[in-house]
């Protein structure tokens, strides 16, 4: 009988075309081509008043861009809303998944807790939130807080409102990342660990020593993704504050579909677009440079 | 080898489908309700009547402020069938914006009178002049574009202050007939530990109009201030400069404590609430409010008064068409949106359209309609025609009324003073009119 010759990686012939057609299609579709007509119409004078016969004006719109003064705090506050949101979530994350890695007979449900709000859109999380920050006597915060004795505490003042929705983030988003963690931490061999007790190595030395460089792959996950995914804010901010009070919550995707789509202005955001992913692709370039780094120190 | 081809075939079928995703029909928009059993419906009265027109109309209020209108059409107009389309508020200037620079879009098209003006000048609206001359030319105006009128004003909206009448007689407070007495009307009620005025400053909208509606009073409605609308919207003036005086006096509710930077962190459903439960004496709003209102509270003594400026006068309200109903000119069924319109532009017409929005007022000759008992007190104010709204007069720069709302959120929260406040406002307003 003759054996069925094993197909290795990379041996389908023109077969991989077939499998790989449609993704391409919709990638390129729905996601290169947008972006060569972004880049494209960054440079014209299209408006929703002038749609045709477009004119070039070179770099007029960047200009515009980097002048406004709005798209200079939406940007301050996407970089915030990013850092601060994924710095968190680490923070957090990280010894979460720890403690509950543990043998503890509640892991599981306790697990699922932490979870949960990661099952929701931002959006229903959002609005929840709404609901429970409001300085009305309504809102459940300020009404235990009336009960109490004291003051309205409001949230959503300039100073304070983008990191009330930052903190509902963090609150959503952290049992996400302990999840990755987990499975990250459930495949360091247990033999390290103990290799580790017989040295005499007790559990925060095991800890710094063993489970924290070892977990470099999912952190670089949480924090690339985190980073990227914080630049792009959008639905919390919406459902919560819609950018405001003021300006004071504006995002760099909120100012996007003001002044780009809602205003009409659609070379200059389109410009906006452009400087965006350049921005993104440069904090993303550095948070890979510095995460290999420290893969590579600990490899 | 069965493997193979069972792979092939499967991955065949995945890229027809999705190439049979891709193609389709040029008409991809429906409500969301609409389902296909919709459309089949929609098709077989066509196809079994065969002269029977289906046309689309499409407007950001939901489908029950027009059921009364809709069931007098299906009535009037029986050769017609109107798929009628909601689209959010917060989307509906960029849906329709999309679908008319395809060429495509709804038959009929509810209009804001900015959006009218855009694209009465992109050409994608049929002129109504015939059918505008119904009107009066206090509702038209605002929808006329070099010559011709291309959208015919619906009913009015206005905003005022809604109270609770028990809160002011049992504390024997007088209504206001300025805004100095409503500052003190205000005050008084703050001694009695009341919240004069529920607010839901987390939204742009309630300092925009409060403002706006003092402006209007004080000087908008003067001679020195009529032509301002149209200086502003040529760019022969500015806010900061013309209007700082009038705002810096409105400011006393916020240096009166009427308004509170605490209120930034209340939204508008919030704001109802209290004040439907007896938690406010006061609440701006308007009549879309009004069920809510009573929903929350039957037992609610309602009424509703005019904003006011520093003179006794009939009040002011903000407000103006609600909306305006345009025919699109690539429509491939003109005529039969035409005749819907006319159908619109009769006694019986706005008479039905009113039927959901009562309290507004319509702007065909001869229709006049009884005013609910809510409206008690802004009866004199409705009477004397004092229903503006400032931003209507701004042109293609009308959307710059919600940067002005942001900005006085802004003032209130103390993080800038009055004249950067109306020098953001310009700015915007300078951007939209140059493009």
């Amino acid at each position: 009988m003759e054996l069925k010759k094993k197909r290795e990686a990379g041996s389908l012939g023109h077969y991989f075309i077939l499998f790989i057609l449609p993704a391409l299609i919709i990638y390129l579709t729905f996601s290169i081509l947008p972006f060569i007509f972004t880049f494209i119409y960054s440079f014209t004078d299209y408006t929703d008043i002038k749609i045709r016969n477009l004119d070039f004006v070179g770099l007029k719109n960047y200009i515009t861009v980097l002048k406004t003064p709005l798209m200079k705090i939406a940007i301050k506050n996407s970089l915030i809303y990013a850092v601060v949101l994924t710095g968190f979530q680490v923070i957090l994350g990280l010894p979460l998944a720890v403690v509950l890695n543990k043998k503890l007979k509640s892991r599981n449900l306790l697990r699922a807790i932490f979870f949960f709000p990661a099952v929701f859109s931002s959006l229903i999380i959002g609005y929840l939130w709404n609901f429970i920050l409001s300085s009305s006597d309504y809102g459940l915060i300020n009404n235990m807080i009336h009960q109490l004795g004291f003051k309205t505490i409001n949230f959503f003042t300039a100073d304070r409102a983008l990191f009330s929705v930052i903190f509902t983030q963090i609150w959503q988003w952290t049992g996400w990342a302990m999840v990755i963690f987990l499975a990250n931490l459930q495949g360091i061999s247990p033999e390290l660990y103990e290799a580790a007790s017989i040295d005499g190595a007790d559990e925060r030395q095991q800890f710094f020593n063993i489970t924290l460089p070892l977990m470099c792959p999912s952190v670089k996950i949480i924090v690339v993704t985190g980073l990227i995914g914080g630049m792009k804010a959008f639905d919390a901010i919406y459902s919560m504050t819609s950018g405001g009070p003021g300006n004071a919550t504006e995002t760099v995707m909120t100012v996007m579909m003001k002044k780009g789509i809602s205003d009409g202005f659609y070379s200059v955001g389109s410009a906006f677009g452009v400087c965006f992913f350049i921005i993104v692709l440069i904090v993303s370039g550095f948070t890979n440079k510095l995460m290999s780094k420290w893969s590579d120190a600990i490899g | 080898m069965k493997r193979k081809v069972l792979s092939m075939v499967l991955a065949t079928a995945m890229a027809m489908g999705l190439l049979c995703g891709c193609g389709g029909e040029k008409e991809p928009t429906t409500t969301p309700v609409e389902s296909t059993e919709a459309q089949e419906a929609v098709e077989e009265t066509t196809t079994a009547e065969g002269e029977k027109v289906t046309i689309r109309m499409s407007y950001w209020n939901s489908e029950d402020t027009m059921a009364a209108m809709l069931a007098f059409l299906a009535e009037e107009v029986p050769n017609v069938e109107i798929e009628y389309q909601f689209i959010d508020n917060s989307n509906y200037d960029t849906i329709i914006d999309t679908q008319l620079s395809a060429g495509e879009g709804p038959d009929i098209i509810c209009e804001s009178p900015g959006s009218a003006l855009k694209h009465a000048r992109l050409g994608y609206l049929a002129p109504v002049d015939d059918l505008a001359a119904k009107y009066s030319a206090a509702g038209t105006s605002i929808y006329s574009y070099e010559g011709s009128t291309y959208a015919l004003p619906g009913i009015s909206w206005f905003e005022g202050i809604w109270f609770n009448k028990a809160i002011f007689e049992e504390n024997q407070i007088e209504l206001p007939k300025t805004f100095d007495e409503y500052i003190t009307v205000c005050k008084k009620f703050q001694e009695m530990g009341i919240t004069p005025l529920a607010a839901g400053l987390k939204s742009w909208e309630p300092m925009l109009k409060n403002s706006m509606a003092f402006v209007s009073a004080e000087y908008l409605s003067t001679e020195a201030g009529s032509g301002f609308g149209e200086d502003y919207r040529n760019g022969k003036v500015t806010l900061d400069g013309t209007w700082n005086e009038y705002v810096e006096k409105w400011s006393e509710m916020i240096t009166s404590g009427v308004y509170t930077t605490d209120m930034t962190g209340v939204d508008h459903d919030q704001a109802l609430e209290q004040f439907a439960t007896g938690g406010a004496a006061m609440f701006c709003s308007g009549p879309w409010d009004y069920e809510a209102i009573m929903a929350k509270n039957p037992e609610l003594q309602l009424d509703m008064m005019p904003f006011y400026g520093t003179q006794e006068s009939d009040g002011w309200l903000i407000g103006g068409p609600g909306c305006g109903f345009a025919v699109n000119e690539a429509s491939a069924n003109k005529e039969a949106a035409m005749e819907v319109l006319a159908a619109i532009s009769t006694i019986e017409g706005q008479a039905a359209l009113w039927e959901n929005n009562q309290g507004g007022s319509s702007y065909l000759d001869g229709a006049a309609f009884d005013l609910p008992e809510a409206y008690t007190s802004v009866a004199g104010t409705l009477a004397a025609g004092n229903v503006y709204c400032p931003w209507n007069e701004w042109g293609v720069a009308a959307s710059a009324h919600e940067t002005y709302g942001t900005e006085m959120q802004s003032y209130l929260l103390g993080t800038q003073d009055l004249a950067t406040t109306l020098q953001n406002v310009d700015t915007a307003v300078a951007e939209l009119l140059a493009k």
